[in-house]
Formats: C-alpha cells, structure tokens, sequence
C-alpha cells in the first residue's frame, strides 16, 4: 500500500463502516445515542460515587480510632498519653484523607494537552508509590506507637506476656508486607509503564 | 449532581455526528472486544464530563480527538486475552469475512499497522491522516512542531513499510 492508497482507504472510511464495524465489537457504540446518553450518564455517576469512597476511605479508619481513642481520654489512668494517642492517629487520618484528596482520583483537566496528561498521571501515581514506599515511617511505626501508649494509659490493657507484644508486632510486619506487596503491584508497575511513555514525549 | 437536560442532547448530538471518532481511536489502541468496550466507556465518560468545559473555541471533532486521544495513551488495558503477534486479529476478525468488502479490509490492515507503532506516533498518524495542520497536532500532543514533523516523517514511513509488506 503506497501513501496515495492509505489516505484513500483512511478517507473512504465511512462513519457508517466504522459503526458497522463496531457494532459487532463494540456493545456501547452499537446503542442509539440516547441509550448511550443514559447508559454514560449512569455510569458517570457511578464513577463519581465510586472516586468519593476512595477518596476518603483511607482517613476513616484512623479517623475513627481517634474519635474512640479520644472518647477513652477521661477514663485512662494516664489521660496525656491516650490524648497524644487520639491526636497521632487523627493526625494520620487527617493527612490520608488530605493527601488523598490533594493528590489523587481529582477530575482531570480538559484541554490539556497530552503530555500534560500523562505527566498529571506520571505524578500522582509517582506520589503513591513513594507513599506505600516508606509506609513503614508515616503510617506502622505511628500506630504502633498509638497502641504502644494506648496500652500505657490504661492499666487494665497493660500486660506482661510477652505474646501481646510479639503478635502486634508480627501483625505489623504482615501488614507491612502487604502494603508493599500491594503498592508495587498497584503503582510501581504502573510507574514503569509510564515513564518510557512519557520519556516518548521529549 | 444531576445534569441539566441539555447535557444528555448535547452528550447524543456529539456521540450521533462524531461517533467515528471514537471509534477510529479504540480501533488503533485497543487488541480484543473486552478492550474496546473498557475504553469506550472510559472516552465516553470523558466526554459526557467534558461538556460543561467546551467553550466553543475548538471545533467539536477537535475537542472529541483530544480528549479521545488524551484517554486512550493513558488507559491501561486490563484484558489479558493477547496473543503476542495475533494482536490484530482479536478485533479486527470478528466481523464475518464473508462480509468484508476489499476496502474494509484494506481498513483492517491500516488499523493492524497503526497498532504497531508507538502510542505517540499512533496519535500523529491519526491526526495527520485526518487532515490536522503540524501546530495543531503540536497543541494536541504537547510536542514541538519541529518534534511533531520529526516523528511524524519517521512514524509514516514506517506504517508505510508495514502496509507494503501487507
């Protein structure tokens, strides 16, 4: 096929073939263009629920246990130390829910060009994998210094078989693990994708 | 939030008049039907939320190729069904051969080769077959026009080749 033959063939492609064509391949296309209107409309809405959950699902559990933590501060024996419990964990739950908000899952910019997109993209998910990357300082070695004085502040948690402390640590370690495994399959491999795509840009 | 009514007009009005767009661009990125809906869906969702942000300034078919184009470079097939080298078969042979007239298939074979380039040179290809000018295809991809005649010369010579062999 020379160059003649292929704009030729690329300008009789009629959007009535392509559609044909389509329409065996492609269920969504194949509706009329208010079904599509509807069917889009739904799934948009489902998309913006769906990035709201994930927005602000990681805080809410830290949250949480900062409300809990706080609610227990009258009670304890050593009430400055569940305080600064409440106060680290809704610390960590403050910044995932802002850093989640700031960094990631926003609508994107219309417009933009398409290495501005993929730069926006490269970004975000850059800041994930660094995030999951040092997981271990910002995120397992607060909570177990919020369960280290939890267990301070209150004499009835306090005790002195070593296995408390030897499985909390084990269930750290695990969860660490975890997270790794699970920020490398999520995002570094999602880094290595995009960087020769976007190296393809300049 | 629920979207004026006119949304769902203009949303059908576009999709009516430029639905071949979309579907050029899902030809040229995608490798299987559950490819080709998964990215169908995704350039149409954009589009469905682009609506409140065109201005007018661009042509239509402008603003639906960049935002089809921006959507498919990034998306990230999750379909697993690809046979490395039969890549082009998976979509492109699900329509009855029997059916095929000489010009659709001489389409097939452009898609097959277009899928073989690099994402970009996908982009500049599809633009400059379509007829967009250099600094057009510049503001498109954010590479520089001497980048873009640079790229553009290396990436048609090299579908040519591919559909010279065909």
């Amino acid at each position: 096929m020379t160059e003649e033959e292929l704009h030729d063939a690329w300008n009789r492609q009629k959007a009535a073939e392509a559609t044909g064509h389509d329409a065996t391949t492609n269920a969504l296309l194949n509706l009329t263009p208010q079904e599509l209107s509807r069917k889009v409309a739904k799934a948009h809405r489902r998309e913006q629920r769906y990035l709201a959950w994930l927005n602000v699902q990681e805080g809410l559990p830290a949250l949480g246990v900062a409300g809990f933590l706080a609610s227990q501060t009258p009670g304890a024996e050593r009430p400055w130390a569940m305080a600064l419990a409440a106060s680290i964990a809704l610390t960590i739950g403050c910044y995932l829910l802002g850093d989640s908000l700031r960094h990631h899952r926003s609508d994107t910019e219309f417009g933009d060009s398409i290495r501005d997109r993929l730069t926006q993209r490269f970004e975000q998910v850059s800041h994930r994998s660094r995030l999951f990357r040092n997981i271990a300082w910002w995120y397992f070695l607060p909570w177990a210094a919020i369960a280290a004085l939890a267990y301070y502040a209150v004499d009835q948690l306090r005790t002195d078989d070593p296995t408390v402390v030897v499985g909390f640590g084990a269930f750290l370690v695990v969860m660490y693990a975890v997270n790794r495994l699970w920020g490398w399959w999520r995002y570094d491999r999602e880094v290595s994708r995009l960087r020769p795509l976007l190296a393809d840009f300049d | 939030m629920t979207p004026p009514p006119d949304h769902h007009e203009i949303f059908a009005r576009w999709m009516a008049e430029h639905r071949g767009i979309v579907v050029k661009i899902v030809r040229s990125f995608t490798y299987s039907t559950a490819d080709a809906d998964d990215l169908t869906q995704e350039i149409s969702i954009d589009i469905w939320r682009s609506i409140p942000k065109f201005n007018g300034d661009a042509k239509v078919s402008t603003w639906i190729w960049r935002i089809a184009l921006n959507r498919a470079v990034s998306w990230k097939r999750t379909s697993k069904r690809i046979i490395v080298g039969r890549d082009a078969e998976d979509t492109d042979s699900l329509t009855d051969a029997a059916y095929r007239t000489d010009s659709m298939v001489a389409v097939d074979h452009i898609y097959q080769a277009i899928r073989r380039l690099a994402p970009l040179d996908r982009c500049l290809v599809m633009l400059s077959l379509e007829g967009y000018s250099y600094r057009e295809m510049a503001e498109v991809t954010g590479i520089t026009e001497t980048n873009v005649g640079a790229r553009l010369t290396r990436a048609r010579q090299s579908l040519i080749t591919r559909l010279e062999r065909v």
